[in-house]
Formats: C-alpha cells, structure tokens, sequence
C-alpha cells in the first residue's frame, strides 16, 4: 500500500516537474520544425523557431495580453513586414511571444487577454510555417524557446561536413591533410540538424556544438539566447555575431586555435534537441 | 426738439458705428479650392519615352505598377509575375510576387526573399541582393528588412551593402531621413542609425505596463520625434534633438488603447504632428505645446502634402472609403471630399492629386478660386 502511494506520489510529482519545465504547449499541431533556434539564413541567424502545421491553425502556447498585432503585411507607414501578420502577447514573467508567418486577414484581433490554447490565427499558406519567437524584456534578449516547450522529436543525427583548418583565403581540409605548419587557424565546419522541411537556403541549427583540442574542451556552444547590442545581434553568451559565425558557403566558425608543434587531435561534438549525437574526429602532424 | 435732436445724434452715432465697423473689421472671403482634372491615363496602354527631366509618379494597381510622367506620359507599365521566382530562376507558385516601389527605384521580390534585383524606372539595374529580405525604398535611399524584421541594411548608389544594424528586438515602426533612420522596436526601445550603420541615439520610453513603439515620426529637419507607444496606459512623446541625442520635450497619456500600428505624422514644417486617435486624428502643436483635433476618426491616414497657404492635406482611409480632408492646422477642416468607392492608388506632387481607379491613372490640381 505504502508502495504503490510512493509510487503514485513519484508520477504526479514527475508529471508536475515536467509541466513546469515547460511553461509553454506547442502553437500548431505539427512535431515538425523546419527552422530551430539560431539556424543560418543566408548569413543571418534566425531569433526563433519555424513550425510547421498541419491544419494551419496557431493557438496560444500560453496565456498572456495580446499586447500588439499586425492584420496586413506592412506597418501604418507602408514599412514591410516580412513576418507577414503577426501576433504578440505578453506573458506575465514579462516574456514576450511573437506569432509570425500568419495569413493576413486571419488574425484574433479582438482578443485582448489569451489563454493557453487560444486560436490567434492561420499559418499563412506562402510561409514554411508558423514563426515563433520569445523575447525576455527582463534580460533583454531572445530566448530559445524549446527551452520553455517539449523539444521537437527526431530521430535523425545532426551533420558534420567539410571540417577544415582556415588561414586567411587558404583552407586545409580536415581528413584530407595530415600535416599542416605551426600558426594560428580557424576551424569550420559545415554542420546542421537534417530536416526534411528546411527551406532552401537555410541551415537548420542544432542545440549544442562542442570543440575538444587534444582533449580538452575548448568551445561550447549552446543555442539557447540572442542579445543585441550596438547594432549586432550576439549569439552563445559569448558575442558571436553572424558576420563572425558565418561563412559565404554556410560553414560556421568554430574560434581560432595557435596549433604548437607535435600531434594534434580535433574533435567536434554536435547535438540535437532529442539527444542524438555526432562526433567528428581529426588527427594530423602540426610542424 | 432736444429730445429729437438727441434721437439723431444717436442715430447717427449707431450708423457711423456700422459704417466703420462694416470697413475696418471686414475680411475679405476665404477663395474656394476646386479639383482641375488635367488627364487620364490607360496603365494598359503603351508606354512612352519621356524626357529626362520629368518627374515621374511610381503608381500600384493591382497586379499592375509603374511609373507616369507629370504631363500624363506612361513612362513604365509592368505586371507582377503570377509567380515568384525561385532561385534557380525558375518560376515558383509558392512564392507570389510583390512590389517595393519609390519615385526612383522598384524591385520585385517573392514571399521566399530569393535573389532581388532592383532597378530604376527606366529599368537600369541599382543593386543585387542574395541576402534574404524584402527591399524597402524611402527617402531616396534603397533598404532591405530582413526575414525577422529585426535588422535593416542600407545599399548604397554604387550597388553595394553600405552597412546592416540588427536591432535588438523586433521593428514596430520605422521612419527613414536623408540623415538618419529611426526604429520603434517591440520592446518600447527606439534607435536611430546613422548613414554609416552606427547607433547614433537610443531612447527607452517606459511609463507603461506594456513599452511598446506603436508609430513614429521624425519631423522633416531631423530634430523632432513623435511617438505613440506603451500600453496600459498609451502615451504620446515628443522628443526634440539637444545636442547629439533627443530628449523628452513634451508627452501626454492617452486615452487610447491601440494594440496595432498607429498612423502618425509631421506637416511638412514640423511644427504639427498628426496621430491618430478613437475620437478624431489628433494634432500636436509643437510649436505651443498644445493639441487640437480633425474630427474624422482614422486609424490610416497620410500627410500628402502641405499646400502653399500652408494648409495640410490628407489622406484618410475611414469606413466608408478613402477621404481627402484639407486642414487649415492645426485642426480646422477647410473641406472634405469622400473618394469614389474603387480608387486604390492616392498620391500627391506639390499642388497634383493623383487618383488610380482599375486601370486608369487620372491628376487633378487643386486650385483656388
């Protein structure tokens, strides 16, 4: 008796913890994400997530003061709004959520306070879904937000390709070379979380990058906030911006490295929302 | 006889009275403004060369836009493709196509912000973009709004990306100057940014549960902002350049509550701000600190221009259809004019309203008579 009453205690209590976890329920009907958190568009990161959806209704992934919208795809001065129409509520740990992508016309304008699971309008037919953002006026930044909602399920790894060695125009491909001169040099990498939904011409983030250098963990990237600052946006806490992430053919920039003489091993270490995990492993003759 | 001679002299006394009164305080009678038409022009027909001096008149009409000369000439006439163009350059039914269009440059582009040629209205390309966004032209100066709306890039003459700002959240309002570009942003910030792409003022307007920048306006010397912002409750702020940065001149709450853009704009001498608001467009007199009121509720409006007796006029979508109202500023309305119901396309060059029904472009020229 006592048994199963632990037992019983155990699940409310688990279930509680993960309710809690994640504040905020998904706003389409879709487990598909196209776009993650800080996934590459042409040299520009993304500020939030695309979700797809399957019967193009959104619904509030949780309550707040529908505090701003936009029914037609510009504002009062004819400024374009790319996000299409748009609805944003305020959430009251002063989290803000933006609901973009929407099909001008449908929005719930009329509502002014939201509950969870609320309609707010259609995915707009032209987008690749639904754009969903949080932004943390405390902190003043974007917010990745499977932070606050069950991460998208995949059963995919993420992809690590072209690893090379840069010096300025010059690029030594990882796997390929095995020795290259004494210096400092950027690591890249081509690396993403395969979808089939990606738009073209994006790179669709994974949740984690990690950089060991003969052994040791050198860069840790986790996607999990954006803050803007004089004109940049930076990435990772720790002031990446896309000028500086970003490569013209879509590698990203793994930091820069003084390789010391002797032999030298590189390993990265890429992670997706549901856990799978993709290492790449390099050793070469450093002269 | 005393007593008649009194009754006289106040006889006389009144009609003197009358007299100078009916010559000194006369003024003379206010001249009535009518529309002159001057031409129409068929959009479907073909176009013409112009001469090199002309003014042209970019026009949007349905799938259909262009550019007409002052005189009635059609200098260009194009047709939105059905489709967008993918980047391959393949047509894509996905990505339906749209028009940024100003007197001096246009640019097509699809809903998936592929490859953008701009090109001036004589079709000589300006600049090519690979970047995503959507082009935005104001001001004589070639924009383009990223997929997130959260960064502006500027292109200069010579085709290239001058500079590009990420705005720590997301735009809410936007004004472009010769000098400078201001954004209202999503978390109640404001920025401007110099024609170098370098921060050259932030303002933070709180006062509110909700900061928010719901429209501004930047006065045509550069020295002024107007803003709408915040919720519960909303407020109005005027901030005037002191120094290098803008400081709070004036502000009022508001007994508004808009959750949407609010239109908002300067006459042209920067002295009147026009905002709108439920019982009327609002009028602030920058000059008095004062405000006033044009009793037509809007929520869209645009300031054509200012006529040379220093009258406004708008433009005013209000339920009913679109409305030219002239106002004598601040706030009192020398005339009003309901549009035909069908007119799409309202501009207006100095003293010549042009007018876009289906097919057709028509100017006519107030004139005082």
């Amino acid at each position: 008796m006592r048994r199963r009453f632990r037992r019983a205690l155990a699940v409310i209590i688990t279930t509680s913890l993960v309710l809690a976890l994640y504040a905020l329920d998904w706003p389409t009907d879709s487990g598909s994400v196209p776009l993650t958190f800080g996934s590459g568009n042409r040299g520009r990161f993304v500020n939030g997530v695309v979700i797809a959806s399957k019967d193009g209704t959104v619904r509030a992934a949780g309550t707040g003061d529908l505090f701003f919208y936009l029914e037609k795809p510009e504002l009062a001065d004819g400024f374009p709004s790319p996000l299409r129409a748009i609805v944003a509520l305020e959430g009251a740990d002063g989290m803000t959520s933006v609901y973009g992508g929407l099909e001008p016309g449908t929005v719930s304008s009329y509502l002014a306070t939201v509950e969870k699971d609320d309609i707010l309008g259609r995915v707009d037919r032209h987008s690749a879904g639904l754009y969903f953002s949080l932004y943390d006026r405390t902190k003043r930044r974007y917010v990745n937000p499977f932070i606050f909602m069950a991460p998208p399920k995949d059963e995919r790894q993420p992809a690590i390709r072209s690893v090379g060695l840069m010096q300025g125009m010059k690029t030594w491909a990882l796997g390929e070379t095995k020795s290259v001169r004494q210096g400092t040099y950027e690591l890249v990498a081509a690396i993403e979380d395969p979808d089939d939904l990606r738009p073209s011409g994006t790179v669709r983030a994974p949740y984690r990058i990690r950089v060991f250098l003969d052994g040791a963990e050198r860069l840790s990237y986790v996607y999990e906030t954006s803050e803007g600052r004089d004109g940049s946006l930076t990435y990772f806490g720790a002031g990446v911006t896309a000028a500086g992430f970003w490569k013209f053919d879509g590698r990203v920039s793994l930091g820069s490295y003084l390789l010391n003489r002797g032999k030298t091993s590189v390993l990265i270490v890429v992670k997706d929302y549901s856990g799978n995990e993709r290492e790449a492993g390099f050793t070469f003759q450093v002269e | 006889m005393n007593e008649e001679r009194r009754r006289l002299y106040v006889v006389m006394l009144v009609s003197l009275f009358f007299l100078v009164y009916l010559f000194a305080a006369a003024t003379p009678l206010r001249s009535e403004f009518v529309l002159d038409p001057r031409w129409v022009v068929d959009i479907l027909g073909e176009a013409t060369t112009r001469s090199g001096n002309e003014n042209l008149v970019p026009f949007r009409l349905g799938d259909r836009f262009g550019y007409i000369g002052e005189n009635g000439s059609l200098a260009a006439s194009m047709r939105l493709p059905s489709s967008g163009v993918s980047f391959e350059g393949k047509a894509d039914d996905d990505s339906p196509s749209d028009v940024a269009l100003s007197d001096t440059a246009f640019a097509v582009y699809s809903s998936d912000y592929m490859r953008i040629e701009a090109k001036a209205p004589d079709g000589s390309t300006l600049f090519l973009s690979d970047l995503p966004g959507i082009p935005y032209f104001s001001n004589d100066r070639r924009f383009l709004v990223s997929p997130g709306m959260d960064a502006i890039g500027e292109y200069r003459s010579d085709g290239y990306l001058a500079w590009n700002y990420e705005f720590p959240a997301i735009i809410t309002a936007f004004e472009a100057t010769r000098e400078f570009t201001v954004a209202g942003l999503m978390n109640g910030m404001v920025e401007g940014v110099d024609r170098n792409g370098a921060r050259n003022f932030s303002f933070e307007t709180g006062g509110s549960r909700i900061p928010v920048i719901y429209g501004l306006a930047v006065s045509g010397s550069g020295d002024a902002i107007a803003l709408v912002c915040g919720l519960d409750r909303q407020r109005f702020i005027y901030l005037e350049r002191k120094g290098g940065d803008f400081r709070v001149a004036h502000h009022r709450y508001l007994d508004s509550s808009y959750r949407s853009p609010v239109a908002i704009r300067f006459s042209a001498d920067g002295r009147f701000a026009y905002f709108a608001q439920p019982e009327g467009i609002s009028v602030f007199d920058a000059k008095k600190r004062s405000f006033g009121s044009v009793p037509f509720v809007s929520t869209n409006f645009d300031v054509l221009t200012e006529g040379g007796k220093g009258f406004v006029i708008l433009s005013s979508s209000i339920p009913e259809g679109r409305m030219i109202i002239c106002v004598d500023p601040p706030g009192r309305v020398i005339f009003s004019h309901l549009l035909p119901s069908g007119i799409s396309f309202v501009a207006m060059r100095g003293e010549s309203l042009y007018l876009g029904i289906d097919d057709r472009v028509a100017r006519l020229d107030f004139k005082e008579e």
